[in-house]
């Protein structure tokens, strides 16, 4: 394998596969539950932007809630599995870069980790 | 509308964009944001929220692909993606104090600039031919290319090709302005990161274009963050749509070699000059 390029590729790409796959098996059965039950935001109150239920803005409270299978959670919950699929990614990358001794890319990873993080944590708002 | 019908039809044009996008190469967020706010009716704020979920879910989709085919480039992603993730923290915070208007103006020419562009390279006669030998590159690298390790190989028909890394400094302020972008209006800017990597650092297309794709997602990912504390991702919205998108992408990967592309892209170009100019006059109204 190409030196500059010391990435166990594959190792990623399932890691990527298995985030996207989970989503959307979440997702598929975040809406029928919600439609079964009736849960579903009418499309009148999307019009106006009142901002997603608080129990729907943090990924603590997101999973907790999903846990209560609560329909609208659940579905939430597939957005966020998404959202934390690159983030994983990077993490894996740190990982290997670490494996490698490769610091300089070691530090690259954790620049870019600590932006990702900055906007899931809550810190920025 | 019943809620029932909203999400089915939510599901199926996303579906259809996600389709689209992937056919066509120019992913969906330039046509999801849009297609919720001038079909549906939606808030901006609301549709730009979901855009961006699905451009994530689109991306990782596609780019677990890219990555095991050997064209994406780890390394310059990697260091593109400080770039992107600081722009996308600092759009996703414009947008919080931009009026909606500017920030559908700013779409609409984005928008029109994506039609432009596409219906440039349709109309070319010798379209880009991905995955081409290309002479190599003789010229030198870029110092800190070679300091990073950026430079490396990529499949061809005849073999690995090895090519250089050029410009990064440009390549990096450019990447910026396309996580600015990316946070702003809810898209993947996939067009501004290829021009950025093809044009200035010279990369062959293939690997522009994968590249891109694999940075889009971590980019994404750093504004939907903000947009999730600020209550722009709806449950009742984001859900649909990405299952939509993501379905219609994965389907596309699978029609690519059955369909006429350029018409295709012909056509699509078309449908988003003429949405663009609704968003442009939103923006101005």
């Amino acid at each position: 394998m190409n030196k500059a390029q010391p990435t166990p590729t594959d190792a990623l790409a399932k890691l990527l596969t298995a985030g996207t796959l989970l989503a959307a098996f979440l997702g598929i059965v975040g809406v029928i539950m919600a439609l079964a039950t009736k849960t579903v935001a009418t499309h009148a109150s999307l019009r106006e932007f009142h901002g997603a239920a608080g129990a729907y803005r943090t990924p603590g409270s997101i999973f907790s809630n999903a846990l209560a299978l609560d329909a609208k959670a659940i579905m939430q919950f597939a957005a966020l599995v998404l959202i934390a699929t690159p983030v994983m990614r990077v993490l894996a990358t740190f990982i290997l870069f670490a494996k490698h001794k490769d610091w300089l890319f070691v530090a690259v990873s954790a620049i870019v980790l600590c932006g990702l993080a900055l906007g899931l944590v809550g810190i920025i708002e | 509308m019943s809620a029932e019908l909203f999400v089915i039809l939510v599901l199926a044009s996303s579906m259809l964009a996600g389709l689209v996008g992937s056919l066509t190469g120019l992913g969906g967020g330039v046509i999801l944001t849009p297609l919720l706010v001038i079909a549906f009716g939606i808030d901006m704020r609301y549709a730009i929220g979901a855009s961006l979920v699905a451009v994530v879910a689109t991306s990782s989709g596609a780019a677990a692909a890219y990555v095991r085919d050997g064209f994406t480039n780890v390394r310059v992603a990697m260091v593109l993606e400080v770039a992107t993730v600081a722009g996308a923290i600092i759009g996703a915070l414009l947008a919080g104090y931009l009026p909606v208007s500017v920030i559908s103006l700013v779409l609409g020419l984005v928008m029109l600039w994506t039609a432009i562009s596409t219906l440039i390279q349709a109309m070319k006669s010798n379209p880009v031919v991905p995955n081409q030998a290309t002479s190599p590159d003789t010229s030198p690298s870029d110092p800190l290319a070679i300091r990073l390790a950026l430079d490396s190989t990529y499949p061809t028909k005849d073999g690995l090709q090895p090519y250089r890394v050029h410009h990064i400094k440009a390549g990096f302020a450019i990447m910026f302005g396309a996580g600015v972008l990316s946070a702003l209006v809810g898209i993947g800017s996939g067009i501004v990161k290829v021009l950025a990597m093809d044009r200035i650092m010279q990369l062959p297309f293939k690997v522009s274009t994968t590249t891109s794709n694999f940075m889009i997602g971590v980019t994404a990912a750093a504004s939907a963050g903000v947009y999730l504390h600020r209550g722009q991702i709806e449950p009742a919205i984001a859900a649909p749509v990405a299952i939509g998108a993501l379905s219609g992408s994965f389907l596309g990967a699978k029609l690519l070699a059955r369909v006429h592309v350029k018409t295709l892209r012909l056509l699509f170009a078309v449908i988003v000059a003429v949405a663009s100019v609704q968003m442009i006059v939103k923006g101005l109204r």
